[in-house]
């Protein structure tokens, strides 16, 4: 087979446009699935089932049209110690990597790519206004080969890295060392102590677009008006709901056990020197990287399921160009407590026993959170009894204001941050405990924020930025905030360590 | 109580960010706050009454949104005439500090050695009053970087040839 010369300007395989092509159409399906509600109407499905699919084949076409497009405009080459990209479809964006500002590169294949024996190259970058690149199709040799080059050329460039990024790549054989496979016992457990309020939105709207179908069908079939006779029955049983309430519940269930094995499939950690590369999984087979220099949060989450299993989740933000969501935090899920010791003291070459000095939310902050919960509970309440118009509806909302406020006492007596020479632990969680780990170099800047009431009752907001997002602590005392503020300024400015 | 044990420095000796007197901004700031708000106050006020005339909206509703937008407009007036007098920023050795707000009041606090680069920007409503907006830029995420806004030109440029005086920033 030819070797890709990546110093002309090359488009991907040419698979990619059917890659393309698929990923932009899933991707188009899931914006748009609220079009589709209106299918579920019989009425629609009579008269305009024509038009609906002669539309359908139409956008089909156009998207075709578009993914090829998009493929013919993207190319992609190597010049000097930069790597350049034109991409685009009506109009052209240009994007310029030099390869010291290359973090990180990670090579994925999710379902579609795997069929089509392709795979997926992401460069990542961090630092003010650069972007991420995504080439969605590439051979894995050529995959490969550009990754060596860019890491090659790279260590040539700058030679502090050299000694880490060399050798983490010509040793990787030798060097790498799985420190940890997660076994399908363990991931069963992670599945069952997930937060099945994940699911629970999910399965709300499921269910409830499946009783409109249902209702559907049955007035369809037998020429009676359904709607009305479910609507008499839930005014006169309460117990169908408490019936949809258990169903709805134990389908959350489902739905978030099921789809934590889905994604943590075989996770796999393996070292490679100081860092870390992680492997999880069944559909999509993600492959990321774990750099200890671009690690900025250390997450350990727990909760009193977990604590019964035995098992702790660690989630790892690295510097990231773009904003940060849950989505993009790396997650180790199943680890023991001796494997997160492992992963801590490697990350931060600290001890995992630290001493922390501690500042508390005040229990005041109770009033914020259950200020915003009582406007919920109210709405729901109206809600309901404007639908169902029956007074016992109203059990349900008094109900979740029950929950909610020990939500809320749990979340205010959990809420607390510690410092020390090093670190910033930044505790929060209700039924959850999470640890947030910072190092105090890591800080990019510190803001406090008071509002009108905070500034009659001394109390103030500490938020910390770092390069993968901000943390923010509720209602510290004025004081207490303050000495923590300018204490943590010192530590960023005395510091030589730098934050990536 | 708070106290940093097993520590070689004494808290307290530590710089107090809180005491620096900050340099109050252009007043020149406060007259484009005051037109703009004249501006979108004429805008809304006008476009409903309006609107209201040509196809008659519903009592309810009408009621609705002007009580709305009463309140939005007498909390904003609240907040430029009051929370004028406290927007002030702060240059030290080290960092730059910079404070505003009535009814949240944010004090933001960033290190020179932070900084990714440093923008002097000047819209044409800014240009009119001879002001300028200077961004300083971190790789945190955007909130906690700063952006000042209402320097008249002596000020921006003195606090941006310091920052990149300070602040070791990479060309690129």
């Amino acid at each position: 087979m030819t070797k890709t010369d990546f110093y002309t300007p090359q488009r991907q395989n040419l698979r990619g446009i059917i890659v393309i092509f698929l990923m932009d159409l899933v991707k188009r399906i899931r914006q748009n699935i609220y079009a589709l509600l209106p299918l579920l109407s019989s009425n629609i499905r009579n008269n305009y089932l024509h038009f609906v699919i002669i539309g359908f084949i139409v956008l089909l076409l156009l998207q075709l049209l578009y993914s090829y497009k998009s493929y013919l405009n993207f190319k992609f080459h190597i010049e000097g110690k930069r790597f350049f990209l034109r991409s685009g479809v009506f109009k052209f964006t240009d994007t310029d990597i030099p390869f010291d500002r290359i973090q990180n590169i990670n090579i994925n294949q999710n379902l579609i790519q795997q069929m089509l024996n392709v795979v997926g190259f992401e460069i990542e970058t961090a630092g003010q206004g650069s972007a991420e690149i995504k080439i969605k199709a590439l051979k894995r040799q050529d995959a490969v080969a550009l990754k060596q080059i860019l890491l090659k050329n790279k260590t040539e460039e700058s030679p502090e890295v050299t000694s880490e990024e060399g050798s983490a790549e010509s040793t990787r054989e030798k060097s790498s060392e799985v420190i940890f496979k997660l076994e399908i016992g363990r991931l069963f457990k992670v599945g069952l102590s997930a937060n099945y309020l994940k699911g629970f939105g999910l399965v709300f709207v499921f269910i409830m677009t499946l009783i409109q179908y249902i209702e559907d069908i049955f007035s369809n079939l037998y020429d009676v008006d359904v709607g009305d006779e479910y609507i008499n029955q839930v005014n006169t049983g309460f117990g169908f709901f408490i019936a949809l309430f258990v169903l709805i519940i134990l389908a959350s269930f489902l739905v978030t056990v099921v789809s934590t094995i889905v994604r943590y499939f075989e996770l796999k950690i393996t070292r490679l020197n100081k860092d870390f590369e992680v492997e999880y999984g069944l559909f999509k087979r993600i492959n990321q990287v774990i750099k200890k220099s671009k690690t900025q949060v250390f997450e350990l989450e727990t909760n009193p399921v977990k604590d019964i299993f035995g098992i702790k989740s660690v989630f790892i933000s690295q510097a990231s160009s773009e904003e940060l969501n849950d989505k993009k935090k790396i997650g180790l899920v199943g680890l023991s407590a001796d494997e997160v010791e492992i992963l801590f003291q490697s990350l931060f070459d600290l001890k995992y026993e630290q001493k922390f000095v501690t500042s508390k939310s005040s229990m005041r902050l109770i009033l914020r959170l259950i200020s915003a919960y009582v406007l919920i509970c109210i709405a729901l309440g109206l809600g309901l009894f404007f639908w169902i118009g029956n007074f016992s509806v109203l059990a349900l909302p008094t109900l979740l204001m029950g929950i909610l406020i020990f939500v809320a006492y749990k979340k205010v007596q959990k809420s607390h941050i510690g410092v020390n020479e090093n670190l910033i632990k930044i505790n929060s969680g209700s039924i959850n405990t999470n640890s947030k780990f910072i190092a105090t170099h890591k800080i990019q800047s510190l803001a406090l924020k008071r509002n009108v009431f905070q500034q009659r009752n001394q109390h103030a907001d500490l938020i910390i930025y770092t390069a993968s997002g901000s943390e923010r602590i509720n209602y510290l005392k004025l004081e207490e905030a303050l000495k923590i503020i300018n204490y943590l300024n010192f530590k960023v400015e005395s510091s030589h360590l730098s934050w990536i | 109580m708070l106290n940093f044990e097993n520590q070689t420095l004494d808290i307290d000796e530590l710089p107090r960010f809180e005491d620096v007197d900050g340099h109050p901004i252009d007043t020149a700031y406060l007259k484009v706050l005051r037109l703009m708000f004249i501006f979108w106050f004429i805008l809304s006020f006008g476009g409903l009454f309006i609107l209201n005339y040509l196809v008659d909206l519903p009592a309810i509703a009408f009621i609705t949104i002007l009580g709305f937008l009463i309140l939005i407009f007498a909390f904003s007036f609240v907040e430029i005439e009051k929370g004028f007098p406290r927007r002030k920023f702060g240059i030290r050795q080290k960092d730059v500090i910079f404070q505003q707000g009535y009814f949240i009041f944010k004090q933001t606090l960033l290190p020179y050695k932070r900084i990714q680069h440093v923008e002097l920007k000047q819209g044409p409503l800014f240009k009119a009053f001879d002001i300028y907006t200077l961004k300083v830029f971190t790789a945190g995420s955007s909130s906690g970087d700063l952006s000042i806004a209402g320097l008249n030109k002596a000020d921006a440029d003195k606090l941006k040839a310091q920052i990149l005086n300070a602040a070791d920033i990479d060309e690129n």
